[in-house]
C-alpha cells in the first residue's frame, strides 16, 4: 500500500524540482493521492473496474511523469552578466553623432522586469 | 536606487561581532521534558485496561475514564506547554508529542472498544463493498453513490493492497486522517507572518480542537484533506503580486496625515498601512507554478467526485482569496464552478431529475438524506445529552470568539492577517446551501478550523517575528523577571496552557460524549451477518424508532447495510411510548416484507432512543420479551448487545427483487452529446487561459484576451447544455 503511494509520490517529486523541499514533499503526497483516486475514479466511470488494470495504470502514469521529470534537466544557471557580455556599440564618429549614439545610463531597467525574465 | 552599504563602526571594547545567539536548553530541562511525555503517556494509556465500558451513562466516555488517564492528558498538555515556553524550537520534541497527541484524543477507544466506532463509518463500509463487488455504483440506492470517488479510492486501495477486511481501516481512520492533515497545515503555516511558537501552538490546536468527528472514515474526511492541500498551494505559490509592491491600506493625505483624535484613530485602524500577515513568496519557476496549476485543477476534480459540499468551498476560498487579493489566480473559482455546476449536471442526475420542486424550494434539499443518521444530533435531546451539546456549542462559540480576539490583536499591532480571515469567513457562505439541522453546523465549525486555531494561537503569541525585547535596563518594570529576558513568554505559554487543558477536556467530553449508542459492538455486526445467512434473497429490516424517521430523517443506530448494500431495505416502526409490549404493528410491518422480514434491535440502537427521543430506560427489555413470547415470532439470535427476530411462518409473498446494479444513472438529451464536446474544451481553454497568466506580467494581462473571446461562447454553450438537460430529463 505505501508503494502504491511512494511510486508517483517519487515521480512528482523529480518533476516539481523547483521548489523547496518541505513543499516539493507536501506537493508529492497530494499529487500521489489525486493520482490512485482519480485513477480509481476513471475506471469506475468507465465500466472498467479491475485493480490490476488501475495498478498498471498508476504506474504508466507514474512513469510518464518520471520521464517528463528527468527530461527536463534544470539547466545550468546562466553565467551572470560581466561586463564583456554587453554588446558595445563601436563609438561614434564626429558629426555623424546623435543623442543615441551616446552612452547615458539607462533607468528604465530599475522595475521589476528582470522578475519576469527567463 | 542606490544603497550603500558600510560597516558600521565598532564602538571601542567591544568585540562580539556575531548576532547574539538563541540562549541554549540545558540537557536536563530536554530530559526532563521527555521524561514527563513518557509519564504521560503511561499515565494515558496504562489504566485504560481497566475501564468498564458497561458503565457508560449520558455523559459518555469522559464518566467512565480513570482519573489516572485524565491526569495524564493533563500532563502531555503541560509538557507541550513547557516545549513551547523553551527559548527555541526543539522541531523533533515538539512533532513527537503532537503525533502523541493526535493518538491519545484521537485513538483512544482503540484501546477500549473491540471494533471500530461510529454507525455511519460502517455504511461507509457498506459503499466500498458495494464498489469492490459489483465494479459500478447504484444511483437507485443511495445519494452517496453520486459522488463516488471516495469510495473508489479506498475501494481501489483495499484490492491493491490485498486487504479484505475493512474493519482495521475503520478503526484507524481518525488517526491516520488526523495526521494527515497537520501536512498541508504546515504548508499553510509557514508562509505565516508568525513566531514559531505560535505556528506550533496553532497545529497543536488544530487537532485538539477538532472534535466535531467527521475524521472517520468517510468522503468529507477525505474531501478536507483535498481542500487543506488546495488552500496550501494556493497561499504558498500563487500569491497576489500587489502584496510584494505596496503596503495595504489606504494612506491619509498630506492634510489629515497630522490628525489624532478618536475617529481618526479608528481610521488608522481600519485602513491604514498595515504589513501583511503573510511572509513575502517566495520565487519559484514559471514551470513548477503550470505543474502547481494543474494539480490544483486535479484536485478540484476529485474533491468534486468525492463530497458534494466541499467543492463549494473550495470554489469559495479561491474567490476569497482573490478578492482580498492574496491570490492572482482569478480565474479558477471560475473553473471550479464550472467543474461543480457540470458534476451536478451530468453525474448527479439520478438524483435531480426526480426532485425539480424541491429544488427549487430548498437547494439544500437536494442532498438531505446524505446525513441522514446524523439528524438526531441536535435535537430534542434531554438530560445529558443536551448537557453535551450545549458543552459543543460553548467550544465552537469560545473558539470563534478567541479567534475573532486573536484577530483584532494582531491587527491592533498594525498586521492585517487577510489570509487568515478568509479562511475562517469562508466556510460561513455554505450556511444557506445546505439546511439538515446542525449539520451545517458541525460543517462550518469544520471548516472554520484551520484559521480559528491559527488566530488563537496569534492571540498568546501576537508577534510577528521572534525578537528579544529591547528594554532600558534602567526602567524597573513590575514582574520584570516575567516580563523581559528568555522567560517573557512565559506569562502568555501560563495563559495558553489553561486554555488547551480546558480544550483537551473538552474534546475528551464532547467527541466521546454519546459514546453509549455511537459505539458499535461485535454483535451488531453480527446481527447483520445472521440475516444475510437466514435468508439469501432481499432482506426487509424492520426497526423501531421513537420518533418519524421521516420527519427526523433517522436512521436505525447500528452499522446497518455494512455490506450487501442492495439486500436491505428499512421499514420503520414508530414506538408506542405507553406500551412496551405492545408489538402487534412490528408483527403486521415484519409480515409485510414477505419471506425476508426480520425485526432487529441493539442496545446503542436502544439508548440512542432512551437518550435523545425520552423513552423509558428499560423501554428495550421489554420489548425484547414481548418479542421472545409472541406465539408467531422465532428469535433467531439474541444476546444483550443484539438481538434478531423472524416470523416463525413468513408469508410466501411479496417476494421483492434485489436491484441489480443501476450504475451511475446518466442520461442524455438531445444537446448533451454537444456538451460532452464543448465541456472538455471549456475546461482546457480556461486552465489555457490560468497557465498563460502566469507567463505574463502583472501589468499586461490584455494577452488573455483571445483565450477570454474564446471562452465566452464555450461557456454560454455548456451553461446553455445544463440548462436543457435540466428542463428535458423528467
Amino acid at each position: 500500500m505505501l508503494l502504491l503511494f511512494a511510486v508517483p509520490g517519487a515521480a512528482f517529486w523529480t518533476l516539481v524540482r523547483g521548489l523547496d523541499p518541505v513543499g516539493r514533499l507536501v506537493v508529492a503526497a497530494a499529487a500521489s493521492i489525486v493520482t490512485v483516486a482519480g485513477t480509481a475514479q476513471v475506471m469506475l466511470m468507465l465500466g472498467a473496474w479491475s485493480p490490476g488494470t488501475g495498478l498498471l495504470a498508476v504506474l504508466a502514469l507514474s512513469l510518464a511523469v518520471a520521464a517528463a521529470g528527468l527530461l527536463h534537466r534544470p539547466r545550468r544557471p546562466p553565467a551572470p552578466l560581466t561586463l564583456a557580455d554587453v554588446p558595445r556599440r563601436p563609438p561614434a564618429q564626429g558629426a555623424a553623432t546623435t543623442r543615441r549614439d551616446l552612452p547615458l545610463p539607462r533607468h528604465d531597467e530599475e522595475g521589476d522586469d528582470w522578475l519576469y525574465r527567463d | 536606487m542606490n544603497v550603500t552599504v558600510r560597516a558600521a563602526q565598532q564602538p571601542e571594547g567591544e568585540a562580539s561581532t556575531a548576532p547574539p545567539s538563541l540562549p541554549v536548553t540545558p540537557r536536563a530541562v530536554l530530559i526532563g521534558i521527555a521524561a514527563a511525555l513518557a509519564a504521560g503517556l503511561a499515565l494515558f494509556w496504562v489504566p485504560l485496561s481497566g475501564v468498564d465500558l458497561e458503565a457508560l451513562d449520558g455523559y459518555g466516555l469522559i464518566g467512565v475514564l480513570p482519573v489516572a488517564t485524565l491526569l495524564g492528558a493533563a500532563v502531555l498538555v503541560l509538557t507541550f506547554m513547557v516545549t513551547l515556553a523553551l527559548p527555541r524550537p526543539h522541531r523533533m520534541l515538539l512533532a513527537l508529542q503532537i503525533a502523541m497527541l493526535i493518538l491519545a484524543l484521537h485513538g483512544v477507544t482503540l484501546a477500549l472498544e473491540p471494533i471500530a466506532r461510529f454507525p455511519t463509518a460502517w455504511q461507509t463500509a457498506g459503499f466500498i463493498e458495494y464498489i469492490t463487488r459489483n465494479g459500478t455504483v447504484s444511483w437507485e440506492l443511495d445519494a452517496r453513490f453520486s459522488t463516488p470517488g471516495f469510495f473508489a479510492f479506498i475501494g481501489f486501495l483495499m484490492e491493491a493492497a490485498g486487504q479484505k477486511d475493512i474493519e482495521p481501516v475503520l478503526r484507524w481512520a481518525p488517526t491516520v486522517t488526523n495526521l494527515l492533515y497537520l501536512l498541508p497545515y504546515v504548508l499553510i503555516l509557514r508562509v505565516l507572518r508568525a513566531t514559531w511558537r505560535a505556528k506550533w501552538l496553532a497545529a497543536w490546536l488544530f487537532i485538539a480542537a477538532n472534535w466535531v468527528g467527521q475524521d472517520y472514515l468517510s468522503p468529507q474526511a477525505f474531501a478536507y484533506l483535498l481542500y487543506l492541500f488546495f488552500v496550501a498551494i494556493l497561499v504558498n505559490w500563487f500569491r497576489h503580486h500587489d502584496e510584494t509592491r505596496q503596503r495595504s491600506g489606504k494612506r491619509r493625505t498630506a492634510a489629515t496625515r497630522e490628525r489624532r483624535g478618536g475617529l481618526w484613530r479608528l481610521y488608522d485602524w481600519i485602513f491604514a498601512a498595515k504589513d501583511p500577515g503573510e511572509l513575502p513568496a517566495p520565487p519559484v519557476p514559471v514551470r513548477e507554478r503550470s505543474i502547481l496549476l494543474v494539480l490544483l485543477f486535479l484536485l478540484l476534480l476529485a474533491g468534486t467526485a468525492a463530497h458534494q459540499l466541499t467543492p463549494f468551498l473550495m470554489t469559495a476560498a479561491c474567490a476569497g482569496l482573490v478578492l482580498v487579493r492574496r491570490c492572482n489566480l482569478r480565474g479558477l473559482p471560475f473553473i471550479a464552478g464550472v467543474v461543480y455546476a457540470a458534476w451536478v449536471s451530468f453525474m448527479t442526475v439520478g438524483y435531480w431529475a426526480g426532485r425539480k420542486g424541491e429544488i427549487f424550494g430548498s437547494i439544500g434539499n437536494i442532498f438531505q438524506n446524505v446525513q441522514q443518521s446524523t439528524g438526531g444530533r441536535i435535537g430534542e435531546a434531554a438530560g445529558a445529552t443536551q448537557d453535551i451539546q450545549l458543552l459543543r456549542i460553548l467550544i465552537a462559540v469560545t473558539v470563534a470568539g478567541l479567534a475573532m480576539s486573536g484577530l483584532l490583536r494582531r491587527r491592533a499591532r498594525g498586521i492585517d492577517d487577510r489570509v487568515a480571515l478568509v479562511l475562517m469567513l469562508v466556510p460561513f457562505s455554505s450556511f444557506g446551501l445546505q439546511n439538515y439541522g446542525g449539520e451545517i453546523a458541525l460543517r462550518i465549525y469544520f471548516f472554520m478550523l484551520p484559521a480559528a486555531c491559527l488566530l488563537i494561537a496569534y492571540l498568546f503569541f501576537p508577534a510577528p517575528f521572534d525578537a528579544p525585547a529591547v528594554r532600558d535596563p534602567k526602567v524597573r518594570l513590575r514582574l520584570g523577571r516575567l516580563r523581559t529576558g528568555t522567560r517573557r513568554h512565559w506569562p502568555a505559554v501560563a495563559a495558553a496552557s489553561v486554555f488547551g487543558l480546558l480544550l483537551a477536556g473538552g474534546f475528551l467530553s464532547v467527541r466521546y460524549g454519546n459514546e453509549r449508542y455511537e459505539q458499535v459492538r461485535p454483535s451488531d455486526v453480527k446481527a447483520y451477518d445472521t440475516m444475510l445467512r437466514e435468508h439469501k434473497g432481499a432482506v426487509g429490516v424492520v426497526w423501531l424508532s421513537a420518533e418519524d424517521p421521516n420527519l427526523t430523517g433517522g436512521t436505525p443506530v447500528m452499522p446497518w447495510s455494512y455490506r450487501s448494500w442492495e439486500r436491505f431495505t428499512y421499514t420503520p416502526v414508530i414506538a408506542n411510548r405507553n406500551d412496551p409490549a405492545d408489538v402487534r404493528q412490528i408483527v403486521q410491518r415484519m409480515k409485510e416484507q414477505g419471506p425476508g422480514g426480520f425485526f432487529v434491535t441493539t442496545r446503542s440502537h436502544e439508548d440512542f432512543q432512551v437518550l435523545t427521543a425520552g423513552l423509558a430506560p428499560d423501554y428495550g427489555a421489554r420489548l425484547r420479551r414481548a418479542m421472545a413470547a409472541h406465539p408467531e415470532i422465532r428469535t433467531v439470535s439474541a444476546n444483550r448487545d443484539a438481538a434478531v427476530y423472524r416470523l416463525k411462518s413468513p408469508p410466501p409473498e411479496p417476494v421483492p427483487q434485489v436491484p441489480p446494479p443501476g450504475g451511475l444513472g446518466l442520461r442524455s438529451s438531445p444537446w448533451t452529446p454537444a456538451g460532452l464536446i464543448y465541456l472538455p474544451v471549456l475546461l482546457g481553454v480556461l486552465l489555457a487561459r490560468e497557465l498563460r497568466r502566469l507567463r505574463l506580467p502583472p501589468d499586461r494581462l490584455s494577452g488573455l484576451r483571445p483565450l477570454t473571446v474564446l471562452a465566452i461562447p464555450l461557456f454560454v454553450s455548456v451553461v446553455a447544455v445544463i440548462v436543457e438537460r435540466f428542463v428535458i430529463i423528467q
